[in-house]
Parts: C-alpha cells; structure tokens; sequence
C-alpha cells in the first residue's frame, strides 16, 4: 500500500506544474509532523500553530525554488526550523524570550503530578492518556540542540547528514547529540516511572 | 571492528545509516561485546518508547488557509507554463515555416531538375542554384552556373549540351551538397548570388554573345530575388514580407526573371520548364543589365487587364507559357511622376518563386506587401488588389 503511494517528490513536482490537489496532499501527509516538530522544539502550542503555517506558505512561496534531487521532507522540517530559529531569537532579542527547553505548556500540572508510579495501574487507554504527557516531558528536559536533532531523525525521518545541513553543524556532533540524546531520555523516562517494557500503543497513533 | 569505533556507530546502526557491510560488522562487535549489546538495547528500549508519541495534531481549520494559498500559487504556475507553451508553439510555427521554405525550395529543385532531365533526355541536367548556393558552386563549375538563359533562338543541341552536361551536374551537385539547410530566406542576402543556370546553359552561354561572359558580373544577377541582385537598380528592394509565402526568397532563375518577350518561340521543344526562357529576354536583359527596369518585355502580354485604384490605374499583365500557364505576372501601378512595377514569377506548378519590385515609383515604399505578393497565379491576375 505504502509503495504505492506518491512520493512527496513526485507530489511537488506535480504542484510546480500547477497541481493544487498534489500540495494539498503533501500537506496531509506532513502537517502534523510539522506541526509537532515545532510544538516540540518551541513548547508552545501556539507559536507553533503560527510557525506551522508560516512554514507551509513559505514552502509555497518556494516551490519553484525547490531542487527535485532535494527530498522534499528534509526540506520541509528544515523550514520549519529555521522559521523557528529566527523566531526564538527575535523574541529573545525583545526580552520576552520563552527558552526553548522549558518543560511543559503553561497551564501543565507540573512534572512531578505525573510521577504516579506509586498509582494503581490503570486500564490502558488512561494509561495511554497519561503517557503522553510522561514523554513529552521526558522530550522538554532536553537540551534544545539535543532536542532539535532527536525531532528530526526520530520522528521527521531526516538522516544525519541532512540534519547536520539543516542546522549547519557537523555530522559527527549531530551524530554525538543524538547519543547524548538518547541516553538522556533513558535516564528521564525512568525517573518518570515509564519503564521500557511498558509499551502502550498511543491512541493517535504512531509515526510512520 | 574496535570496540570504540563499534560503540559510535551503534546509533547509525539503530537508525539505519551504516553501509551494509559496516553495519554487519558492528552487528557482529555488538554480539561478542556485553556493553556494546546492552547500549545497543537501551537505544532500541528508549526509541520503542519514544515512538509511542503520536504526532500532535494542529488545530483544524489551518489547511485551509493553506489549501487556498496552494491553489492561487498552482493556477499562478499554469499561467506561467501555458505561456511558456504559447511561446513554445510560437517557435515551432517559425521553425515549421523556416523548414517548409527549405523544403519547397528544395522540391522545386528537384522537380525542376527532373523535369529539365526529362524534357531533355537526360542530356544536359539542369544545373541549378540558389543564392549562396549558387555562390559556392559556382567556382566550380563558372561556365554553368553564369550563363543565366539559352538563347531561345538557337536551343541548344542536345549533343553540346551533352558535352558540358558533366560540368553541370557538378555544378548542381555542389549547390545540393553545399549546404541544404540553407533556406531560401538566408539564401536572399547572398552577394555573388547568381541566377540558376538553366537547361543546356552552358553551350548556350558559349553561342550567347555577352552574357555568359560576365558571369560575376551584377548583370546576370537580376534574376536573383532579394538584396542578391543588389546591384542592379532593378532589385533595389525586393524585401518581401515572411507572410508572402514559402516560395518567396527563392532566387529564381533567369526564366523567372525577364517577362518572356517572345513567347512560343523556336522552344516548343523544350519542356514547360524552359518556356519562360523562352524569346531572348535574358540577351537582352543582360546586354542592358544596369536598365533593369527597362527590361520589361516588349511583347503583348498573353493577358492584360487595368484596375482603378485611388492613386492611379493598376495595369496587370501577364504571360502564359506553351502549356497555358501564367509564369510572370507584371504588376504596374501608375501614380504621378512615376509607375511602381513588381514583377511576379511562378513555376509549372503555380508557385509563387520569385516576387521582385523593379522599381518602387514615386514615393513608395521599397519593399513588398502583402498585397503585391499573390501566391496563386490567377489571383494575382484577375484578384489584384490595390495597395
């Protein structure tokens, strides 16, 4: 089923020729991977809504620019990013800087509320429910430059090599980021009581 | 595979990065290795975990503004291909019509030849060239390609034109071979542009007095369509619009040229083709080669009809060869102080190969219209048009 699915690729080239239905397709298939880059990396909801279409109109704007030899998600996430990055520093140029790395949204109960190890075990959709939050914190503990890499390999799908292109650094730091990464997780998700074997399937399903 | 270099690589291992052969041997140090398996596990372990966030879905409502965006940049880059496409199209049609000039110049080369071949038992093939064509090959083979028309009057006996015959298939050889892309526009520019030599030109240029003698002489040129003849006042501007047709640009031959004086005369044995060579126009014409506009024919036009226009009467004649055909057309408008004069060739097939303005009259303009250029025969006689 998969492998007969249009490539994102061959999705935009068909959008350079005046496609509409093609971008809408691609924006189907990536608007909730953009969306939760951005939510992920920022910790605001909000300003990632607004990055989020910020991005797709700028991948518009740039679809004629667009390189067919570039695969079309790494060009994506690294809009997305950069669209970020430029916002960070504009609002901590004005004082008003959110850091990139504080943990939960506002209005979050705070991490410690999660740390229920001690709760009777719960049927699995709460245990579901009250998983998500577990690793979502477990992601906002991270450094943002460690973050940034394990969004986008992990979940974006972006190879090493783009990444360090994306964020102009070199492989071997993305590549050291992201064991510093993963070992930080590990350690995060165990003092928030979420063991490895416990694998409850999200109800939102899973990345592909 | 050392164990530092293995344990750097487990990540891209788990990621899927490694070439195969690397990751095989990392796989191989991770078997043997207790830290390497069990760092390995913790990456799988945590990656197992982590996957279990589901995207986040943004608020609904966003595509659209995205969908709208997408569809006003698609109908934008449409618009930009379907004039791309126009311009595209616009450019075959001048490369179709570029190609369609070469082609029926070239075809009108042939048929000529090969109807000449066979009026004339293949004796003597016509030795035929085209502007810069003609240019090139005419080195070669002077004696064929200067000569612009046998004297009617002593048609040229198959056996003299047996013995040159060689020298004017070189000629037309050469012309063929020089360059046959060249199209009849490009052909038009060409200076040494000499008229075709005709059917048995080259013991006719032998027994005609002057003008096979001066074969590079501008006055054999006249026949020439286009700043080729240049030199004689007679084709001062012949600038003829690209609309006139294929044919135009064509550098006709002599037979084209000069409006057949003396019609019907000692050529019944020619072919159709040498008709309108037929009288001793050419004789004549290059005896006063620098008269261009005092060339025209002295004989009763086989037709001849007069249009009123507003500036003055249109006088239309024109002369039909042996098979009835209209092979010149001359076209006089009168105006005070003067007459503009076009003159009009056309092939055994009716095409238009030749379109020349003898002289501009007063005050006009020095090129062609559109008006002036009836591709058809009988539309340039009976459809004249005023300018």
């Amino acid at each position: 089923m998969l492998g007969q699915e249009e490539s994102d690729e061959r999705l935009m080239t068909r959008f350079r020729a005046g496609d509409a239905g093609a971008f809408e397709a691609l924006v189907r298939r990536h608007r909730a991977g953009v969306f939760s880059f951005l939510s992920r990396l920022l910790g605001d909801r909000a300003r990632a809504e607004d990055l989020s279409q910020e991005t797709w109109m700028k991948a518009i704007a740039a679809a004629p620019r667009w390189e067919e030899r570039a695969r079309f998600r790494t060009w994506i996430f690294s809009i997305a990013r950069n669209l970020a990055v430029d916002d960070a520093r504009r609002r901590s140029f004005r004082g008003t800087a959110q850091p990139l790395d504080a943990s939960g949204r506002p209005g979050d109960p705070p991490p410690d509320r999660w740390l229920a190890a001690d709760d009777p075990p719960p049927d699995r959709a709460a245990a579901a429910a009250l998983l998500r939050p577990r690793l979502e914190a477990a992601l906002a503990s991270l450094p943002e430059e460690q973050r940034e890499v394990f969004l986008l390999r992990e979940y974006a799908g972006v190879p090493f090599a783009e990444i360090a292109a994306i964020t102009g650094t070199p492989e071997p730091t993305v590549k050291s980021r992201m064991r510093y990464a993963l070992a930080a997780l590990q350690r995060k998700l165990e003092a928030l009581g979420v063991g490895a074997g416990e694998a409850v399937p999200d109800p939102d399903g899973r990345w592909p | 595979m050392r164990h530092e270099v293995a344990r750097e690589r487990l990540v891209e291992l788990e990621y899927g990065e490694l070439p195969p052969a690397e990751a095989r041997a990392v796989e191989e140090h991770a078997r043997a290795c207790g830290d390497c398996r069990a760092e390995r596990e913790a990456i799988a372990a945590t990656r197992r975990t982590m996957r279990q966030l589901g995207p986040d879905a943004p608020e609904p409502g966003g595509e659209r503004i995205i969908a709208a965006a997408a569809r006003e940049a698609a109908a934008r880059a449409r618009e930009r291909r379907t004039w791309w496409r126009m311009g595209l199209v616009r450019l075959a049609a001048t490369a179709a019509l570029l190609l369609a000039v070469g082609g029926v110049s070239w075809r009108l080369l042939a048929e000529r030849e090969g109807r000449d071949r066979e009026a004339r038992g293949d004796a003597a093939p016509a030795a035929v060239a085209i502007g810069e064509r003609a240019a090139k090959a005419s080195p070669e083979a002077p004696s064929a390609a200067a000569p612009p028309i046998p004297p009617p009057a002593e048609p040229a006996p198959p056996r003299a034109a047996r013995r040159d015959a060689p020298m004017a298939t070189d000629a037309a050889e050469a012309a063929r071979s020089a360059d046959g892309a060249a199209s009849a526009l490009a052909a038009g520019p060409a200076r040494e542009a000499r008229p075709e030599a005709l059917p048995g030109s080259a013991p006719a240029g032998r027994s005609a007095p002057a003008p096979a003698s001066s074969p590079a002489s501008p006055a054999t040129a006249p026949v020439a369509v286009g700043p080729a003849a240049s030199p004689a006042p007679a084709a001062s501007a012949p600038a003829i619009p690209p609309e006139a047709g294929g044919a135009i640009g064509f550098a006709r031959g002599p037979p084209a040229m000069g409006p057949p004086p003396a019609p019907r005369q000692g050529v019944a044995a020619r072919s159709e083709e040498a008709a309108p060579a037929k009288g001793a126009p050419s004789e004549r014409e290059a005896a006063a080669p620098s008269s261009g506009r005092g060339a025209l024919p002295e004989t009763a036009a086989d037709v001849e009809r007069t249009f009123a226009c507003s500036g003055g009467p249109l006088r239309v004649r024109a002369w039909r060869d042996d098979a009835g055909r209209v092979r010149r057309v001359v076209r006089e408008l009168s105006a005070p102080g003067g007459v503009r004069t076009v003159v009009l060739g056309y092939d055994g097939g009716g095409r238009l190969v030749e379109a020349r303005l003898v002289a501009p009259g007063p005050g006009g303009r020095d090129t062609l219209s559109e008006a002036e250029v009836s591709r058809d025969p009988e539309t340039a006689i009976s459809g004249a048009r005023c300018p």
